[in-house]
Formats: structure tokens, sequence, C-alpha cells
């Protein structure tokens, strides 16, 4: 099982749904592929997640573990089997 | 009657019962919403966050509850281009609807928004590539379907462009506008002018009233030429809005400068025309006159009839129930306001 987390910010987008369950049929699967099937039927989430080019939105942080993305292989980053990813909302002033 | 205003954090809704104006808690809380739109007893919204985009939402019990279209609009994978925010939407009396968005393009629903096409005769026009961001982005702000083959669409910075198709081709409709941000400001650009608003005459949609980057001008067939009608008359011609609700009626509300966003003389006044821009008047009747370092930006003004309504960049917004002769009051301490709808319930 892999779980992932979102940020109340974000988790508007799908009812306040903050806790997000996938279970892989490998032991180890692409990150983009873990979004793309946990948020299959909320395109309003996936979007605000990730835009039409594929990249995450600017302002957007994802987590495997406590390690951000960004120092791994972005969304081709692996996740395995009971590996959790955490996404949230970049601080913000004003 | 009904008052939408649109600000920086959240979509606020104002009511009149019993003489007193109420203001409800925000919907949106948090985020932008530049744009409100009416069709039938269904309003459209747009609420945007830097963190997460722009969702196109609805609502059919006035503004209460809203609903995001479940497909979110997109720009087509063969543009290779993201969608940063919505800067308009509107209907058309057919109910078919047009979203305005940046980076500057132009999106049709046919199907209540269930779905959204870019509009790619426009996507494809040879300008496209030499429009330049304003401050604010390269945003399609200004959406004027005059009939169902004749839109008229405003973009900062790239100028008015009219289509007589539907959109399949666009032409650039920017003459005689002055654009003194150019290299040459006494030669007059094909295209690049920053076109704030333009208002369409509901009783003859051949006249329109358009706000510019410094200067007002009069279009009297359907935006093809303009004159200038704001030199020497009013105490600035530099501005953001630009509302028409009756024949020859516009209001636009002078700014003192491009960088001073001021009202002139520090006091705030509407200008309305009642000759198609031949003169104009002030109307400062209940408006502050003192001291006033506030703006209006260009979707902050509004009318249903002789109903008007506009809100500030500081957060106060008046009304006004007799075509602009008197002015209340009706909030303050509002968040930046960014667009104002009035709407009869």
């Amino acid at each position: 099982m892999i779980n992932v987390w979102i940020h109340s910010n974000i988790a508007r987008l799908a009812n306040d749904k903050l806790d997000w369950q996938f279970e892989p049929e490998n032991e180890q699967t692409e990150l983009l592929s873990v979004l793309q099937n946990i948020f299959l039927n909320e395109r309003n989430l996936f979007f605000g997640i990730i835009d039409e080019t594929g990249k995450v939105r600017k302002h957007i942080n994802i987590y495997k573990g406590s390690t951000n993305i960004n120092k791994l292989n972005g969304l081709q980053s692996i996740v395995k089997n009971g590996e959790e990813i955490n996404i949230f909302t970049a601080v913000s002033g004003g | 009657m009904q008052i939408y205003f649109g600000t920086l954090k959240g979509l606020f809704r104002a009511t009149k019962t019993s003489d007193v104006w109420k203001i409800d808690s925000p919907k949106f809380a948090g985020q932008m919403v530049y744009s409100i739109a009416k069709h039938g007893k269904r309003l459209w919204s747009a609420p945007f966050t830097e963190w997460t985009g722009t969702q196109i939402s609805y609502s059919d019990d006035a503004g209460e509850s809203w609903n995001a279209i479940a497909e979110p609009i997109a720009f087509p994978e063969d543009t290779e281009t993201a969608l940063e925010k919505i800067w308009q939407i509107t209907a058309d009396s057919s109910g078919k609807l047009f979203c305005g968005v940046q980076p500057a393009a132009l999106f049709t629903s046919d199907d209540n928004g269930e779905t959204w096409d870019l509009c790619r005769g426009l996507w494809n026009h040879p300008h496209r590539k030499e429009w330049n961001p304003g401050y604010g982005g390269l945003g399609l702000h200004t959406i004027l379907p005059i009939t169902d083959k004749i839109w008229i669409v405003a973009i900062s910075s790239g100028g008015a462009y009219r289509t007589e198709d539907a959109g399949e081709t666009w032409t650039a409709c920017n003459n005689a506008i002055v654009a003194p941000f150019m290299p040459d400001p006494t030669t007059i650009p094909e295209f690049g002018q920053c076109v704030h608003k333009i208002a369409v005459d509901p009783t003859n949609p051949n006249l329109m009233i358009l706000q510019h980057h410094w200067g007002v001008y009069r279009s009297v067939d359907i935006g093809k030429t303009w004159q200038n009608v704001g030199e020497n008359k009013l105490p600035s011609d530099f501005g953001f809005v630009s509302v028409m609700n009756a024949k020859d009626t516009a209001f636009i509300i002078p700014i003192k400068a491009d960088i001073e966003r001021f009202f002139p003389e520090e006091k705030m006044r509407v200008y309305r025309t009642r000759d198609a821009g031949e003169t104009w008047q002030a109307l400062a009747n209940g408006l502050p006159q003192e001291g006033v370092f506030d703006c209006v930006l260009r979707d902050s003004f509004h009318a249903s009839g002789e109903n008007l309504a506009f809100g500030t960049t500081g957060g106060n917004a008046y009304f006004t129930s007799d075509n602009g002769e008197t002015w209340d009051k009706i909030a303050e301490h509002l968040p930046r306001i960014t667009c104002v709808r009035v709407f009869e319930s």
C-alpha cells in the first residue's frame, strides 16, 4: 500500500479528503503513475497538483517520505510499496 | 438585487434589505476571483490560487453553493502551454460561454461549461507571439460577443481583435489608438496596444467606448475604427474601466497616471457621457473628495440599468441607483477588489 496525504488547501478540490491509498501492482512504481491512478476520478485535484503540460505546479511541494522529489527524480521518482507521499502547498505571505 | 465582489481573497455578495446592505461571508475564501458571469439563473466564476491553479465553478442558488466543473479547462497538449489564470467569463444570448485566460487565449463552450475548446483561430494568429505581458500578465480580459459571428476581444498587451466568422479568423482593430509606451509613440502600431476595457452600447452595438492605457476612444462601427473622445475633456485619460448602460451613455473612472494609480487630485470621481463621449460630466455626490489614494481595476465597475457599483483596490465599494447622480458606500475593508457584477435577483 502507498499512502498519499494532501494538505487541506489542496484537499478542498476533492471534498476535503486528506488521505488516499493506492495498492500498486508492482513493488516499485513511478510517482506519476501513483498520482494518475489515485486521482483518476478527481480531475480538479490532479490538475491542481500537476498542470496540463505535465509539470508539478510551481507552488506545490511533493515529498516522498521526508525528501522533496526535486532532490530525487521528480515525478519519475520510484515509490516502493509501503512508502508515503506528502503533498503540500508552499508557504506564502500576505 | 445582488452585487458580487470578486477579490484577491474570495467572492463576497452584497444584498440590500430594508435599506441596509449586508455583506455575506466570502465564498472561495482565500482564493482570487477575477471573473463573475451570469446566464439565466446560473452564476459562473473561476477562483484561482497560485498553488493549485483555477477551477471554473458554477452556482444555481445565487452564489450560496458552488460546484467546480468536472473536467478542468486546460490547454490542448499540442500547445505545450499551461493555463495560468482566468480573467473573464461571459455568455452570449444563446448561452454559448466564453472564457478569456492568461496566457492570452480564448476558450468557448457550447455545452454549458462541461467542456471547453481553445479558439484556434486566435491562438494561431501570427501576432500572438509578439504580444507582451503587462504588469498583471498577458491576459485576454475582455470578450464582447456582438452577434453569433462577430466577437471582439481585448488583450493586455496585444490590443483589440475582431472576428466576423465566430473565431475562425481575427483582425487587429486598434486603428487610431496611440500606444505611448511603445518605442515610437508617434506611430500607431497595428497591434500591441494595452486596451484595458471596451463597453458596448446596449441599444446600439455599433457604438463602443474603449479605455486604453492612456486614451479614451469611441467606435461607431463595431470596433473597426476608433476616435479619441477623452483628450482635454477629463482630468486624466488613463484608467481601467468602461461601462455602458443606455443609449450613448458611458461611464469611466480616470486614474492619475500610469505609475501613480490614484484618483486625480485625490478625489474619487466617476465620469459620465450621455452623448457618446462628446462631453463628460463628473459625478462625485457621495464619493470622498479629499485625500483619496485608491484605484478601480478593469472589471470592478458594472451596471444593471441605472444601478451601478464599483469596487476599489483599497477594498471599498460604492453603489448608485440613480445612474450615478448619488453614490452610497456599501462596503469597506474588503480585500483588493478585482471584479464587480450587479445582478437583478
